[in-house]
C-alpha cells in the first residue's frame, strides 16, 4: 500500500514539483486560492456587520 | 383608515399602523457589483497563480533573450491609476454637497491616460518582439495585463455613464457607491498584477 501511494504522491505538484521554487509557487498559490475567497467573503460580511450596527446606532 | 402602497393599492392597514421606512444595509446594486467584483478576483487568482507556477519552473524571469518590460514608466503609470481612485473617494465624499462633479471627472481622466500609455507601452513590446505567441512571458504579459485593461475601459464607461447622470440630475446614491465600487476594484488590482507581473 505505501508503494502504491508513492506514485499518487508524485502525482501532486505540491508534493514533487520539478524545483524547488516552483514547489514553493504551487504551494504559495494553493494558500492563496484557498485564502481568497474566504478573505473576501470575511470581509464583505465584517463590513455588513459594521454597516448594520452602525446604522441601528443612529436610530 | 389609511392605505398602504401596495401594488394594487387595496391593502388596507390597521388605523393608527405607521409606516416604518426600512434602509437596505446594502444597496442592491453594491451587492451585485460585490459579487460580481468576487466571481473576478477569483477569475484574476487564476491568471496570477498559473503565471506564478509558470515563472517557477525557470531560473531566471523573463526567460533569456526575452525584451524587459518598462518597470519605471509603469510604476508612474500606477501612480496615475491609484490618484484616480483618490478622486473617487474625493467625489463620494462630496457627492451630499453636490460637488462630485470636478473630482469624478479628474478620475475618468487618469483613467484614460492609464489605458493611453498602457497602449503605448504595449506598441514599444511589440517592436521589441515580444508578441502573445513568442513565449510564455509574452503570453502571460497581454493576457493579465489586457484582461486588466479590459476591465479599466469597462470602468471608464461607468464613469461616463455615472457622469452623464450626475449632470442630468438622475445619478442615484447606491448607483454611485456601485460605480466606485468597480473602480476601486479595478485600481486596487492593478499594483498586485504590477508586483506579480513586472517586477
Amino acid at each position: 500500500m505505501v508503494l502504491a501511494l508513492v506514485g499518487a504522491a508524485w502525482a501532486c505538484p505540491v508534493c514533487g514539483a520539478p524545483g524547488a521554487s516552483n514547489e514553493a509557487a504551487y504551494v504559495s498559490m494553493t494558500a492563496m486560492l484557498s485564502l481568497l475567497p474566504l478573505a473576501f467573503i470575511g470581509g464583505v460580511a465584517y463590513w455588513v456587520y459594521r454597516t448594520a450596527t452602525s446604522s441601528d446606532g443612529e436610530r | 383608515m389609511g392605505t398602504a402602497d401596495s401594488f394594487d393599492g387595496t391593502f388596507q392597514v390597521t388605523p393608527g399602523a405607521r409606516r416604518r421606512e426600512r434602509k437596505p444595509v446594502v444597496p442592491n446594486e453594491v451587492f451585485a457589483t460585490l459579487v460580481f467584483i468576487f466571481t473576478e478576483l477569483m477569475f484574476f487568482g487564476g491568471l496570477v497563480s498559473a503565471h506564478t507556477i509558470t515563472r517557477g519552473l525557470w531560473p531566471m524571469w523573463p526567460p533569456p533573450g526575452q525584451p524587459r518590460l518598462p518597470i519605471e514608466a509603469t510604476a508612474f503609470n500606477t501612480a496615475v491609476l491609484v490618484a484616480s481612485a483618490v478622486l473617487m473617494v474625493v467625489a463620494g465624499r462630496r457627492e451630499a454637497l453636490g460637488q462630485a462633479r470636478a473630482p469624478l471627472t479628474g478620475a475618468m481622466l487618469l483613467g484614460a491616460f492609464f489605458v493611453a500609455a498602457q497602449g503605448y507601452e504595449w506598441v514599444g513590446m511589440l517592436s521589441q518582439g515580444l508578441t502573445l505567441t513568442s513565449s510564455n512571458h509574452g503570453a502571460f504579459f497581454y493576457l493579465i495585463v489586457g484582461t486588466h485593461a479590459v476591465h479599466v475601459l469597462a470602468g471608464l464607461a461607468v464613469l461616463i455613464m455615472l457622469r452623464a447622470r450626475l449632470v442630468a440630475g438622475t445619478l442615484t446614491s447606491s448607483g454611485f457607491q456601485a460605480g466606485r465600487v468597480f473602480w476601486y476594484f479595478v485600481v486596487a488590482l492593478w499594483p498586485v498584477l504590477y508586483w506579480r507581473v513586472y517586477l
